[in-house]
């Protein structure tokens, strides 16, 4: 936002205001108006993007979650019976839950150790180049390779249970814990950390890199602790990062459904793996159900990503509004 | 300068008066032709050939004038992919068509052809001219009247296909999960489910031959069988199995072949209730269960067979099933299942199979080409080579070929690994109504993945109105 707004007050800096009288302003005018234009049509590819790719989708399902649906022979146009089937199911109630979990819990924890990791590798230790590189690679394997590796290690017949079964931790490869599949979706989130724990290093670190270590040393040599250091001078200055690093990794989490389909429990499942089976039915005429649950995802995460800005901001202005 | 820039900019509009007059050119060639050619309408084609009013002469020749032909097909598997390439392609093309093969899910198919009709895209207008589909999809298709129309018994090689309506022996290849094709889908290929052992594990002795003997073998071994989840179609034809098997009239297969809105929700919920009570019974027993019949534990069902694959040959679990009888024997030489897995005769009371089939969409924009290639893929040269080659069972009827075909099929069939092409059709069951699947899989998640509290039967009712509807 406040980029935003520096932008705005440099294009209006060079217009000529003190002329005076009515000519002058109509130039003023006339000038804002055609730089107002250049910026629109500027934008213009940008926006036509964002319109055809995801508003447009965005309004079908919404029309087709009514009951506008022609090429499925659904014409019930206004109804909200498909958001109330939805909404009464103990199902969608339960996926509520766990697609909360499932995004909350990877998103607070790779924000830590992402956070942690990059602030470690910012001071100046051995090999910090090296590792770096190394925590960076996971972010060029795709999600679904990250989900092929977290089952080859974790399955109950995978690698990790076979070497624990060969040195003869476990009697048997069945006595392995269950991390993938079940309700507490550990392979879910293993697959989530493995990705979005560099991610949010990568953020953070780039941040840490533009705040530089000057603040934190004169806090150092003025008599601050370490701890106090980082809670008092360093993350505030970082946290723009940690906060734009946390809402794309929670955006992510509540609207991913490969992972969860492919890693996590039959039941309970998430909202975007019951919405995918839903649209799945053969009778093509429940589509729209499937679309109000898109809808429904879209609205939820729209809230709780609102919710957040707005806290973040008011801590924000709390601090004396930088 | 300047009268640079001026002759740069002469030229520039003589090349665009230039480019103009060569679109005009074009246009006007196009229309030319268009208004030259006098092949009538892909409609009236339509009617004609469902008519009987084209020759079969006629057909390839407007096929060759169609010159393409687009065909979709479900791609997950390499070895078919393979075959489409090296052996479908020539067999097709030396109808002076070209194949274009699309690579796509059923389901996506199915949409893509709606989708079409939505759009007022009729006859010729489409973009799909054949599609390998069975089951729901077809009745989708079917439903929505978006079906080329009655073609089977047209095609020259029908005569290699059981389809006399008379007889009983041709309702595998007139109803397609209960839904009657009325001839406008052709039997392509034969799946039987079956279920497979590793005799490294499990002495095929000891192996159950019914799921009452299953139930005991999971007891005795608990934690080393799951099935896959509905409403992944792997797992819902093993609910399918076991409700056969469980149906308390003993009348196995017999009702569910009708459409549930005759059979009533209630009648359903007798007839189901005991499979269903068996797969909440056996959860401890499952992969991830806890071993103790009060608590299920947390029973693991993977979403698709290649995850129970996995599982099977990881040593988790004893059993794999999927739909194809070769299967055995081309994941042994595919270096995925070891060289001691066995088919098995499981369960006794029935192994579903059914047949996949080729359809031609209403707007199918190369209705002829369709036809000339489904014709291709309906001989048993095609036939015999998908079985050697990919070991896909034959969609046609082998009885009716010459003896001499008919010993090159036997000849040509893959190894079936522990059970004899006799067994298996002894137990043949067919599948259930196509209406019936989407109960089955509301019914399982509700009932068993969900462990709802709700009574079975309202359960049944609910899943019952929701397709009815």
């Amino acid at each position: 936002m406040r980029r935003s707004d520096n932008v705005g007050t440099r294009a209006a800096a060079p217009i000529p205001t003190d002329h005076g009288g009515r000519v002058g302003l109509d130039i003023v005018r006339r000038r804002v108006v055609r730089r107002r234009l250049a910026i629109l049509l500027g934008l213009a590819p940008a926006i036509g993007v964002l319109l055809v790719l995801f508003v447009g989708p965005l309004i079908v399902a919404l029309v087709q979650s009514l009951g506008y649906a022609p090429i499925y022979r659904v014409r019930a146009f206004p109804t909200f019976e498909y958001y109330a089937t939805v909404l009464v199911s103990p199902r969608f109630r339960t996926a509520v839950v766990y697609t909360m979990y499932y995004a909350v819990v990877p998103t607070i924890i790779s924000t830590a150790l992402g956070v942690a990791l990059a602030v470690a590798l910012n001071r100046r230790i051995r090999h910090a180049r090296v590792l770096s590189f190394f925590f960076r690679l996971p972010l060029v394997v795709p999600y679904l390779v990250g989900a092929a590796m977290v089952g080859a290690l974790f399955a109950g017949g995978g690698l990790v249970a076979r070497v624990l079964y060969a040195i003869g931790v476990i009697e048997s490869t069945g006595e392995f814990p269950r991390i993938l599949f079940s309700a507490g979706g550990w392979g879910v989130m293993l697959v989530y950390l493995f990705k979005q724990v560099p991610f949010t290093f990568i953020i953070v670190s780039a941040v840490l890199a533009g705040v530089g270590s000057e603040y934190e040393e004169v806090a150092r040599t003025l008599g601050a602790s370490k701890t106090k250091a980082f809670r008092y001078v360093v993350l505030p200055r970082i946290m723009p990062g940690v906060v734009t690093s946390s809402l794309l990794v929670f955006a992510f989490n509540f609207q991913s459904y490969e992972i969860p389909y492919l890693l996590g429990a039959t039941f309970p499942t998430t909202l975007p793996v019951e919405a995918l089976r839903r649209f799945n039915v053969p009778d093509v005429t429940r589509r729209p159900e499937a679309m109000a649950y898109i809808m429904l995802i879209t609205v939820l995460s729209g809230i709780v990503l609102f919710l957040y800005l707005r806290a973040y901001r008011r801590w924000e202005r709390s601090r004396g509004g930088v | 300068m300047k009268r640079k820039t001026r002759r740069s900019s002469t030229i520039r509009v003589r090349l665009r008066a230039f480019s103009v007059s060569c679109l005009w050119v074009l246009l006007v060639v196009a229309c030319g032709e268009s208004q030259s050619t006098d092949v009538e309408s892909a409609a009236e084609f339509r009617d004609a050939f469902l008519a009987g009013e084209r020759s079969w002469e006629q057909v390839l020749e407007r096929a060759a004038q169609e010159g393409e032909v687009e065909f979709y097909h479900w791609g997950g598997s390499e070895a078919l992919n393979n075959w489409m390439e090296v052996s479908a392609r020539p067999e097709i093309e030396q109808n002076d068509i070209r194949l274009n093969l699309r690579r796509a899910d059923t389901r996506d198919v199915v949409d893509l052809v709606l989708a079409d009709m939505a759009t007022e895209r009729g006859p010729g207008d489409g973009t799909v001219d054949m599609v390998w589909i069975n089951g729901e999809n077809f009745r989708t298709l079917k439903d929505n009247n978006a079906l080329f129309g009655s073609f089977a018994d047209q095609l020259p090689n029908a005569r290699y296909y059981l389809l006399d309506a008379d007889d009983p022996a041709s309702s595998v290849n007139l109803f397609d999960f209960g839904t009657p094709t009325d001839l406008m889908e052709m039997p392509w290929a034969a799946f039987q489910y079956t279920f497979r052992i590793d005799t490294e594990r499990l002495v095929p002795e000891d192996a159950p031959r019914t799921f009452a003997e299953l139930e005991e073998w999971m007891q005795e071994n608990p934690g080393r069988f799951t099935y896959v989840a509905p409403p992944q179609y792997i797992g819902t034809t093993f609910v399918q199995t076991l409700i056969y098997e469980m149906n308390p009239d003993g009348t196995r297969y017999e009702p569910f072949l009708e459409d549930p809105e005759d059979i009533g929700a209630p009648e359903l919920a007798r007839l189901m209730r005991p499979a269903f009570e068996y797969l909440r019974r056996v959860e401890p027993y499952l992969l991830g269960g806890s071993g103790d019949p009060e608590r299920p534990g947390r029973p693991e069902y993977p979403a698709t067979a290649g995850a129970l694959q996995s599982r099977f040959v990881g040593g988790e679990v004893d059993f794999d099933m999927e739909f194809g009888i070769y299967d055995v024997d081309r994941e042994i030489r595919a270096g995925v299942y070891p060289e001691t897995v066995r088919n098995i005769i499981f369960p006794e009371a029935g192994m579903i199979t059914d047949k996949s089939f080729l359809a031609i969409p209403l707007n199918a924009p190369n209705p002829a080409a369709a036809l000339v290639a489904i014709n291709a893929l309906s001989a048993p040269e095609s036939h015999l080579s998908k079985l050697v080659e990919i070991g896909y069972a034959p969609g046609l009827d082998v009885p009716l070929l010459d003896p001499e075909d008919q010993r090159a099929f036997e000849a040509g069939a893959p190894d079936l690994h522990g059970v004899t092409a006799e067994e298996l059709s002894a137990h043949e069951a067919p599948n259930v109504n196509a209406r019936l699947v989407d109960i089955i899989d509301a019914v399982w998640m509700e009932y068993v993945a969900e462990r709802s509290s709700r009574t079975f039967g309202d359960i049944v009712a609910e899943a019952w109105d929701a397709a009815v509807r």
